[in-house]
């Protein structure tokens, strides 16, 4: 087992009457790609702040690279990179002479943001505040790589930027796991963490529904067949056949949710006349989208 | 770290920095230059013409001394009002006032200390209210030489100091209820109202009762007339001492709570 890079254990915020997070188990361990995803106002961002010490938790653990963030200081921020999810930033710098000025602050060499600045197409001579909401983010994005922390918290890191820089981000953060480095980022799209996580959390409502790496979720989702055949088939039947979790006839056509091994649908198909079949993987996203409606249904 | 920090709040500052310099400059140029023209037994006749209740809300003083003409014009009235109201906006927007726009987050969330970069920006907040007395000072020192106001050096700086004291107290005031708070409108309403009340109570207390003048940071300012008798230290030190309480205050409070909610 490698080492725990993220823990919160029963973490909870409270602002005022909002339960923000409620009781919250995470475990991201070390040289990990964790996604952290949720739809809006789940508790991603308010979890990121915990953790950079923003804010504090109203009960519950948190440690981050074995210290907790309320005594690590600045000596713990030093070995983290963050982009925050609402990235605001002072106007009247120019691009470089504030990723320098963020270099100190981090410990780090002037200069040291760089080869990410050139990398992502950011012009280091411009004012901050003439910048596009894109060119925004990857000063941040630059902020966060710059020091090459041991662990990178990155708030909605591809909002704004355009499908090529997000490419470029992708090989950026690709690079930085083979540089050993944990990167935890969040979005309430799946599809943008589906290329570059490994494992993924659900959040909803201020609670982890699930954490498990992507291959895993994915086979848990199993496998949608359709099937046509020449005269309608019984749907009944094929309900009742292993590893069939559910059943819908449209017609001549049939949709089955497969979960685990297709032989006994394969068998049962035999003796009729099929037309034509097709097996193919549930959208991650519409799956995960029920993950959560699940979640709900249950809490009722 | 807070060198670091107070270093870049006057850098980003120093557009503001500027256009205050000069609006001081500029008022204490302008006010001190009509000193020399104006016949001195005229403005005494106008003096003696305002209503007693009026000179002394306003805090006009002889006008025909060059120390009295500075206080009643630019250190009593004008140079207060602008050095009061640039201190307290930026005082308000050094913590407070970042925190509400989000800019805050990205030097908190570095590898500094909150005490850091509330010190820091402290510092820089000291350094911007300095540099502005020392333009009013400075203007002052010019002006009074040519037009002959008869105010030696030592009693320009005990004017300006007290005046940039004044200022710093405000400033301090709005930063670090702002800092302590996070709210920049609570920041500036007491601070407003700091001001206010302390200029009344300068002006109007002794109408009211004994203990009421010596309550007002206008009177530690200017209760012994700097311009005309030299450094109060005793005022001065009052003034430093209530700009390091509220900056003490502030530091209190702000590394324990939440930013940005």
């Amino acid at each position: 087992m490698s080492e725990v890079v993220i823990e919160t254990e029963g973490l909870s915020k409270d602002f005022g009457p909002t339960h923000a997070l409620q009781g919250l188990d995470l475990t991201v361990r070390a040289g990990d790609v964790f996604g952290f995803i949720g739809p809006n106002g789940a508790g991603k961002s308010t979890t990121m702040r915990i953790l950079m010490d923003v804010l504090r938790p109203t009960s519950g653990t948190v440690r981050v690279l074995g210290t907790d963030p309320r005594t690590g200081g600045g000596r713990l921020r030093a070995r983290i990179g963050y982009l925050p999810g609402e990235l605001a930033l002072d106007g009247r710098s120019e691009v470089g002479s504030w990723l320098d000025y963020q270099a100190r602050l981090h410990g780090a060499a002037p200069g040291a943001w760089r080869p990410y600045a050139e990398r992502l197409g950011l012009d280091p001579g411009r004012r901050i505040g003439k910048l596009s909401r894109g060119n925004k983010q990857k000063v941040g994005l630059a902020r966060a790589f710059a020091h090459s922390p041991e662990l990178l918290v990155l708030d909605e890191p591809t909002g704004g930027l355009d499908p090529l820089m997000q490419q470029e981000f992708l090989v950026m953060v690709r690079e930085a796991r083979a540089a050993g480095q944990t990167i935890f980022l969040s979005s309430h799209i799946l599809s943008e963490l589906e290329h570059v996580a490994e494992t993924v959390g659900v959040l909803r409502q201020g609670r982890l529904v699930t954490s498990a790496p992507l291959t895993e979720l994915r086979d848990r989702l199993g496998t949608t067949v359709t099937v046509e055949t020449e005269h309608p088939l019984d749907p009944a039947p094929v309900g009742r056949l292993e590893g069939v979790e559910e059943v819908h006839a449209d017609g001549t056509v049939l949709t089955v949710d497969l979960h685990g091994s297709p032989d006994a649908l394969l068998k049962h198909l035999a003796a009729h006349h099929v037309v034509h079949l097709r097996a193919e993987a549930p959208d991650l996203e519409t799956s995960v989208l029920r993950l959560y409606h699940d979640d709900e249904e249950a809490d009722r | 770290m807070s060198a670091l920090i107070a270093r870049r709040w006057l850098h980003d500052a120093r557009a503001g920095l500027l256009g205050w310099s000069v609006g001081l400059a500029a008022v204490t140029t302008m006010y001190l230059s009509f000193f020399g023209i104006m016949d001195a037994d005229i403005m005494g006749d106008y003096m003696a013409s305002l209503p007693e209740g009026m000179v002394e809300a306003f805090g006009f003083q002889d006008l025909s001394s060059g120390a009295g003409y500075a206080q009643s014009t630019v250190y009593g009235l004008l140079g207060p009002v602008l050095l009061l109201i640039a201190g307290m906006t930026r005082g308000v927007g050094a913590v407070a006032g970042d925190e509400a726009s989000g800019a805050l987050e990205v030097e908190v969330t570095a590898a500094a200390e909150r005490r850091d970069v509330y010190v820091g920006r402290a510092l820089g907040l000291t350094g911007f209210v300095l540099a502005l007395g020392a333009v009013v000072a400075l203007a002052t020192a010019v002006i009074s030489s040519i037009t002959g106001m008869g105010l030696s050096p030592t009693h320009i700086l005990a004017g300006a100091a007290a005046l940039t004291m004044l200022g710093l107290v405000h400033a301090a005031v709005a930063f670090a209820v702002g800092a302590a708070t996070g709210r920049p409108g609570v920041a500036l309403g007491v601070t407003v109202a700091v001001a206010v009340l302390g200029w009344f109570a300068y002006n109007l207390g002794p109408r009211l009762a004994d203990w009421v003048q010596p309550l007002s940071p206008w009177e530690w300012a200017y209760g012994e007339s700097p311009l005309e008798q030299g450094v109060d230290g005793v005022g001065l030190a009052l003034l430093a001492a209530l700009t390091l309480v509220a900056f003490v205050l502030g530091l209190l409070r702000f590394p324990h709570r939440d930013l940005g909610v």
